[in-house]
């Protein structure tokens, strides 16, 4: 290992997070599967919803989708060819009966 | 002699013009295919739901579904990828004696293309929909050789596959004009360059009419917006897609539909009963409210379900509901693949081998009668309607 200069911060990022290392929690995605993607030429991170479902878990990308573009900017990609996924409502997940006016619960 | 550098060109990366390059490339024609989107299907494609089925009452769709059911249900076997095919079968639940009426005046005719479809008694039904709402329930149609797969998946496998025989995709592209030149298409341009072909198809979707204009083709096609949502995943616990036919009580949707996918998300749509023209995308608060009653009148556990999320995409409807096939008379080598009115998900496999065939070959896949059906000369005016859309 290098050693930092002194009084700066050393990125470590790029050692910590192996191929193992799992990027997208909700549907259990790892550095290894969205780097293969990255190197096989995909910018559009909407492509990598389809191919991997990165984004598609409950959270709806709000935590996986700041650490794929640091994984795009490790592979030495230029962030302004990525496109970013697109968000959509809900912010979080919400039972039926709520939009209907129902009470939850029973029904089985 | 000028030689054009590709045999054709297709406008729109999406759930047609992603099969037709393909099957275009496996009769080894040069294709570039360009979308203004960034990547394969960004258009209307991600925006379906997923069903596809043959079960049609117009004879061309049936005829252009079937060819569409056989690649997706043998895709994976064909190719080793995976589009999610999930051969459930379209169900339609029937309460009134209306629906009865008009599914059961169609199966004659569906029959008749030896579509597996046919009238079941309410135990199939609920067998087939467990916990549905038994009160009044009078049977329904079920065609157990439809299916649903992935749109997103499918448009990206269509995609890899012409890409790996050749195919160029020019994605962040949209097409800005349309070259002709003594009544023949020589090519399109782009904001990047011009690039020329003597086949040019538009397969534009909800762009359609802008892009006919450009060759001063007046093509009517107009967008309708309709919404979805998908829930939480949940245990499977049933395969068909089904499709409610009844006009709500609430009086906002006409009928309204949904199936399980295969990671067990319930993905569900409504019919708005007055249709909601224009290309916003943006979501509504009106939906899911609406779509929450008829969803837990039909199912009442379904309250229980947890809403993911909500979207909304744009149907390209023609005036009589049908979608155009052909070649424009006026502009040679323009081709024209357009007006799926929400249905091009299903539609897009069977549209691409047909129209591959017809440009290329000169004859349609399907039936020459069935094919004429769908020209773009054809009396719009004439009330013709399908029974079952």
């Amino acid at each position: 290992m290098q050693e930092a200069e002194e009084g700066m911060v050393r990125d470590t990022s790029a050692e910590c997070v192996t191929d193992d290392t799992i990027i997208c929690r909700c549907e259990r995605v790892t550095a290894g599967e969205i780097r293969s993607e990255i190197r096989a030429g995909i910018r559009d991170m909407n492509v990598l919803k389809a191919t991997l479902r990165t984004g598609m878990g409950a959270c709806g990308g709000k935590s996986c989708t700041e650490l794929i573009l640091k994984l795009y900017e490790q592979e030495g990609v230029d962030l302004s060819e990525v496109t970013l996924p697109t968000n959509r409502p809900f912010v979080s997940e919400i039972p039926l009966s709520a939009f209907a006016g129902v009470e939850e619960g029973g029904g089985e | 002699m000028r030689v054009p550098e590709y045999d054709a060109i297709i406008i729109g990366g999406g759930s047609v013009g992603l099969p037709m390059a393909y099957f275009m490339t496996l009769k080894k024609w040069k294709v570039l295919v360009l979308d203004g989107a960034p990547a394969p299907g960004q258009g209307q494609n991600k925006a379906a739901i997923g069903g596809v089925r043959a079960t049609h009452s117009d004879p061309a769709k049936i005829k252009l579904c079937l060819d569409g059911l056989k690649i997706f249900s043998t895709w994976h076997q064909e190719h080793g990828t995976d589009i999610e095919w999930l051969e459930g079968g379209y169900c339609f639940p029937v309460y009134r004696e209306k629906e009865e009426r008009i599914l059961k005046d169609i199966l004659p005719l569906q029959k008749s293309f030896e579509l597996d479809i046919d009238w079941v008694g309410p135990d199939r039904i609920r067998e087939l929909i467990p916990g549905i709402n038994e009160k009044g329930l009078r049977g329904g149609t079920f065609s157990p050789g439809d299916g649903q797969v992935s749109p997103l998946r499918a448009a990206t496998e269509f995609w890899r596959e012409g890409r790996d025989r050749g195919a160029e995709y020019r994605f962040n592209e949209p097409v800005t004009g349309l070259s002709v030149k003594g009544g023949r298409i020589r090519g399109v341009e782009t904001r990047l360059g011009r690039y020329s072909a003597d086949v040019v198809v538009n397969a534009a979707g909800a762009g359609a009419r802008e892009i006919g204009l450009m060759a001063g083709i007046d093509i009517p096609v107009v967008p309708e917006s309709h919404e979805g949502g998908i829930s939480a995943p949940m245990e499977r616990f049933f395969d068909a897609l089904i499709v409610d036919m009844r006009p709500g009580p609430e009086g906002k949707t006409d009928n309204f539909y949904f199936g399980q996918t295969v990671n067990g998300q319930v993905i569900f749509c409504y019919t708005p009963i007055k249709p909601v023209t224009g290309k916003n995308r943006s979501c509504t608060s009106e939906f899911m409210p609406v779509i929450a009653r008829r969803l837990i009148d039909l199912i009442p556990r379904l309250k229980n379900m947890l809403i993911r999320r909500v979207w909304r995409g744009l149907y390209p409807m023609t005036p009589d509901g049908i979608i155009i096939l052909d070649h424009v008379r006026e502009v040679e080598g323009f081709y024209l693949s357009v007006g799926m009115c929400g249905q091009g998900l299903m539609l897009g496999p069977g549209v691409g081998l047909t129209m591959a065939s017809f440009i290329i070959d000169g004859k349609p896949l399907i039936d020459k009668k069935a094919f004429d059906s769908l020209s773009f000369y054809r009396d719009f005016d004439s009330k013709r309607s399908e029974a079952l859309k």
